[in-house]
C-alpha cells in the first residue's frame, strides 16, 4: 500500500509519522513517502516561533481545543525525555496583555499555572490592565522538522522534493492514500474559498535576557495584530502582524517598522537587541481546520484523500492531535479496504 | 583636616549635644547614643537633608572603599547619590570577573539571617527589588545584566513555614499547582513565582562604568589594614566580604563554600530551586547557574571534580535536559557568612588619632538580595561620620 503525504511543514511530517509509527506494524505492504516543494527550513513552520498557544476563543471549535489538548499532552510527556533538546522542546513561561477584562481562555486549565496577572506584574506593562500568566511549551520547527525527518528517514519513508500539480498525478503513479498537507497553497490542488493567507512578519533579534513570552491583544484589531515577543533557544522572534488575504511574502518596510516599535515600546530592553533576521509567511487561515476523508472516484477506479490543513496560526500548538485524528481516519480506511476485499482496478 | 581635630569630638556622632549645633533637632541625641550592632533605623528615618548641611561645609569628603564586589561597588554608588560632593576611592586586591559576587547567580531569593530582624531584612530586599526592578524594565537592562525570571521552588515535605518574609515582594507569588507538580515527581509541595536575576560580570562592570564616569578612581591593592587609608581619606568602608576575616579580624565570620557550574543551556528560560537551597538552576542571559553546595568553614577556592559530577546530577534530576548542557565550567566562591549583616560604624583609634569606619559585610548567601538596601545604609552611616567629623572640625574653629 502506498500513502503520499504531500506537504512537509509540521503537519506534513507529524501526520507522516504518527501513521507509520500507527500502522507499519499492521500493513507489512506500506510505503511512505513525502513529497514537497519546501523542506525545512523554508516551511511555513519554520518561521513561527513555536509557541504553544491557541488562539483566545475557538470559536466553538471544541474539536480544536481536544487536539490541542492532546497536543500539550503529548509534548509534556516527551519533556523528560533524552530527545527533548534535539526536537527544540522546553518550557517557558509568560504573559498574555489585555487592555480591558477578557473571559478565561478555552486552555487555561491546559497550560500551567494559569492566572491573572496581580497589579504589581501590570505596572511591568504600562497600557495593559488585565492579563494572564501561565507556562506553556515551545516547539522550535528549525529543530522539530529536522528530528521528525530523521525519525520518518530512520523507518524508511522516502522524501522528493517535487512540486505536486494534482491529486490525480499522484493517483496515476499508483498512490493509494494522499495525505493532504498542502497548508495555504491547498487552494492549489482542489479549490477552496475558506482557505485564505494570513500574512504575518516577524524580526528575529539576539535578546538572551527576554526570558518571558508576552503577547499583547488588541480585539479590535484581532489576532496577532498587537505586538508579541517570544524568546527562543537561540533568537528571540518579534511580532505582531496579521493580513488577511495578503498573498506577498517579501518584507515590507511599514511593517518592519510596526514591529520594532510597537516590541520596543512594549519591552524597552529591546533597544539593544541585535536584528539578525527578517522573515515573512503565510499562515493558512480557515474558518476551521479541514481534517476529513474525501473519496475521489474517477471512472472504475476509487482513491482515498485525507486532508489535514488550515490551521491558521496554531499549526504547532494543534499538530499532533490533528495528526492522531488524521491517522484515525487512515485507520478507517484501511478498515474499508478489508471488508471491500481486493484493491480495487486502477487506470 | 587633621585627625588630632576630630579626635577631641570622638564618640560625639550626629548632634552632639552641644550648644554649638544649632542645626541639630533635639531628639537626635537619643540617636546618637545607640551603638549600632548590625543594624540601626531604616535610612529613610536618618535626617539626610540635616547630613547634607553638614557635608556642604566641609570640601570634598574622601571615602575610601575597600572591596569591589556587590558590595563594595554598590556602596560606593549609593554614597556619591547621598553625598554627591564627596571623593570616592575604590580598593581591591580583585575585580570583576575574580570577585565572590561573580561566581554567584545573583537571584533575589533572601536568605534569612538569624541576627537580623525580619522587619529590616524585608525592607533592605524591598529596596533591593525595586531599585533593580525599574532598571530590569529600562533600555540599559541589558548592558547592567538585570532581567526577570520566573521559575518554581520545590520541596520534598512541606515546610513549616509556607509563605516566607519575602513572598509579597516578588511578583505573581502562590503554591504551585497539582499538574506543575507532577513535573518534580519527588516532591510534594512548591511555590512559583517571578522574580530578578543579576548577572554577574555584567552588573558588576555596568556599577564600575558608573562609578569611573563620576570620577570614582579604582585600585587594585590588597588593604592589609585599614589604618593603611588614614591619612588620605576621612572615612573608610569596608565592603572587603569574606576578606573581612583578616581584615579587621572578624572571628564571627566564616567562609561557606560553594561551588557551582555555569553551563550553556540557553533554552531553560525558568528557574528551578530545592527548597533546603542546595540544589538549583539559575538562567542568566548567556549561561545557567547550576548549584551548589554549602561547606560550612571550607576554604578551598579548587573546584571539586567529585562536586562537579554530584551538583550536574542534581541538577539534572530536576531537569532532565541538563543532560545536554555544553560548555560546563566550574567555579568556586567563599560566602561571607555571619550570623547578621555587619552594617555599624565603628570609630578606630591608635595613638590618639582617630579613624572613622563603616562596616558593610557579612552578607553570606544573601548578598544580592539585599545589596542595595544595605548600601544605602551604609552610606547614610557615612554621612553621618562625616557630619560628627565636620562638627568636630567646626567646634575646634571656635
Amino acid at each position: 500500500m502506498r500513502v503520499a503525504i504531500i506537504g512537509a511543514g509540521v503537519i506534513g511530517l507529524s501526520t507522516a509519522l504518527c501513521i507509520h509509527e500507527q500502522y507499519h506494524s499492521l500493513v507489512p505492504s506500506l510505503e511512505m513517502e513525502v513529497y514537497a516543494d519546501r523542506y525545512t527550513p523554508h516551511t511555513t513552520s519554520d518561521g513561527a516561533a513555536g509557541l504553544w498557544q491557541p488562539y483566545l476563543s475557538d470559536h466553538g471549535n471544541l474539536q480544536e481545543t481536544l487536539w490541542s489538548k492532546e497536543t500539550f499532552d503529548h509534548l509534556l510527556r516527551h519533556l523528560g525525555s533524552p530527545a527533548a533538546k534535539e526536537m527544540g522542546l522546553f518550557l517557558i513561561s509568560g504573559y498574555n496583555l489585555f487592555t480591558q477584562p477578557v473571559p478565561d481562555p478555552s486552555w487555561k486549565n491546559i497550560v500551567l499555572g494559569f492566572r491573572n496577572l496581580t497589579a504589581k506584574e501590570l505596572e511591568l506593562f504600562p497600557g495593559y490592565s488585565y492579563g494572564w500568566f501561565n507556562t506553556a511549551l515551545m516547539l522550535e520547527c528549525r529543530s522539530y522538522l529536522p528530528w521528525l525527518t530523521n525519525r520518518l528517514t530512520q523507518r524508511g519513508v522516502k522524501f522528493f522534493h517535487k512540486k505536486v500539480e494534482s491529486f490525480q498525478e499522484m493517483f496515476a503513479q499508483g498512490v493509494d492514500v494522499v495525505i493532504n498537507c498542502t497548508g495555504v497553497r491547498a487552494g492549489e490542488l482542489q479549490p477552496d474559498p475558506e482557505l485564505q493567507p494570513g500574512r504575518g512578519q516577524v524580526i528575529k533579534v539576539l535578546a538572551p535576557w527576554v526570558k518571558h513570552f508576552i503577547i499583547t491583544h488588541d480585539i479590535k484589531s484581532g489576532i496577532y495584530n498587537s505586538p508579541y515577543v517570544i524568546p527562543g533557544s537561540e533568537f528571540t522572534v518579534l511580532g505582531g502582524i496579521y493580513q488577511h488575504g495578503n498573498w506577498n511574502e517579501e518584507n515590507s518596510t511599514q511593517d518592519h517598522k510596526t514591529i520594532w516599535e510597537n516590541c520596543c515600546r512594549l519591552l524597552p530592553t529591546l533597544q539593544k537587541a541585535k536584528i539578525v533576521e527578517e522573515w515573512s509567511g503565510l499562515r493558512p487561515a480557515r474558518p476551521f481546520v479541514r481534517l476529513e476523508r474525501e473519496t475521489l472516484r474517477h471512472g472504475h477506479f476509487q482513491a482515498e484523500v485525507i486532508h489535514n490543513y488550515g490551521h491558521g496560526g496554531f499549526g504547532i500548538t494543534i499538530h499532533w492531535g490533528c495528526a492522531m485524528a488524521a491517522a484515525r481516519l487512515f485507520g478507517s480506511i484501511l478498515q474499508e479496504k478489508k471488508v471491500a476485499g481486493p484493491p480495487q482496478p486502477r487506470l | 583636616m587633621s585627625p588630632g581635630r576630630a579626635a577631641r569630638r570622638l564618640g560625639s556622632g550626629l548632634g552632639a549635644g552641644s550648644g554649638g549645633s544649632a542645626r541639630v533637632p533635639p531628639g537626635n541625641a537619643r540617636r546618637r547614643a545607640t551603638l549600632r550592632r548590625g543594624w540601626g533605623p531604616p535610612p529613610h528615618q536618618v535626617d539626610t537633608s540635616l547630613l547634607w548641611l553638614c557635608i556642604l561645609e566641609m570640601a570634598a569628603p574622601k571615602v575610601a572603599v575597600v572591596g569591589a564586589g556587590v558590595i563594595g561597588l554598590s556602596t560606593a554608588m549609593c554614597i556619591l547619590e547621598t553625598c554627591p560632593s564627596c571623593s570616592v576611592t575604590v580598593f581591591s586586591d580583585q575585580f570583576s570577573p575574580n570577585t565572590t559576587s561573580d561566581v554567584a547567580a545573583g537571584m533575589l531569593i533572601p536568605h534569612t539571617y538569624p541576627g537580623t530582624p525580619i522587619h529590616v531584612q524585608k525592607q533592605w530586599f524591598k529596596e533591593t527589588f525595586t531599585y533593580l526592578f525599574a532598571i530590569s524594565q529600562s533600555a540599559e537592562a541589558s548592558e547592567a545584566g538585570i532581567h526577570l525570571v520566573s521559575g518554581w521552588q520545590v520541596f520534598k515535605n512541606t515546610p513549616k513555614e509556607e509563605l516566607p518574609f519575602w513572598s509579597d515582594v516578588v511578583l505573581g507569588f502562590r503554591p504551585m499547582s497539582k499538574a506543575e507538580l507532577q513535573k518534580f515527581p519527588q516532591h510534594q509541595f512548591g511555590q512559583a513565582f517571578t522574580t530578578l536575576k543579576c548577572d554577574c560580570p555584567p552588573y558588576l562592570l555596568w556599577l564600575e562604568k558608573r562609578l569611573k564616569a563620576t570620577g570614582v578612581q579604582m585600585y587594585t591593592r590588597k588593604v592589609a589594614d585599614l589604618w593603611e587609608l588614614h591619612s588620605e581619606y576621612n572615612v573608610v568602608v569596608n565592603c572587603a566580604g569574606i576578606g573581612a576575616h583578616q581584615l579587621v579580624g572578624d572571628k564571627e565570620l566564616f567562609p561557606v563554600r560553594g561551588q557551582v557550574l555555569k553551563v550553556h543551556a540557553p533554552w531553560v528560560k525558568n528557574f528551578i530551586r530545592n527548597g533546603d537551597g542546595l540544589t538549583y538552576i539559575y538562567p542568566g542571559i548567556h549561561r545557567v547557574t547550576l548549584g551548589g553546595t554549602r561547606e560550612v568553614e571550607s576554604w578551598s577556592l579548587s573546584p571539586d571534580p567529585g562536586t562537579t559530577k554530584d551538583i550536574f546530577d542534581r541538577c539534572c534530576s530536576l531537569e532532565p535536559s541538563l543532560r545536554r548542557a555544553q560548555d560546563i565550567k566550574v567555579k568556586v566562591g567563599l560566602r561571607p557568612s555571619r550570623w547578621c549583616v555587619r552594617l555599624e560604624r565603628e570609630v578606630l583609634s591608635q595613638g590618639g588619632v582617630k579613624l572613622p569606619v563603616v562596616h558593610n559585610y557579612g552578607h553570606g548567601a544573601g548578598g544580592f538580595s539585599v545589596h542595595r538596601g544595605t548600601a544605602k545604609e551604609a552610606a547614610c552611616l557615612v554621612g553621618e561620620c562625616i557630619a560628627a567629623l565636620q562638627v568636630s572640625s567646626s567646634k575646634a574653629k571656635l
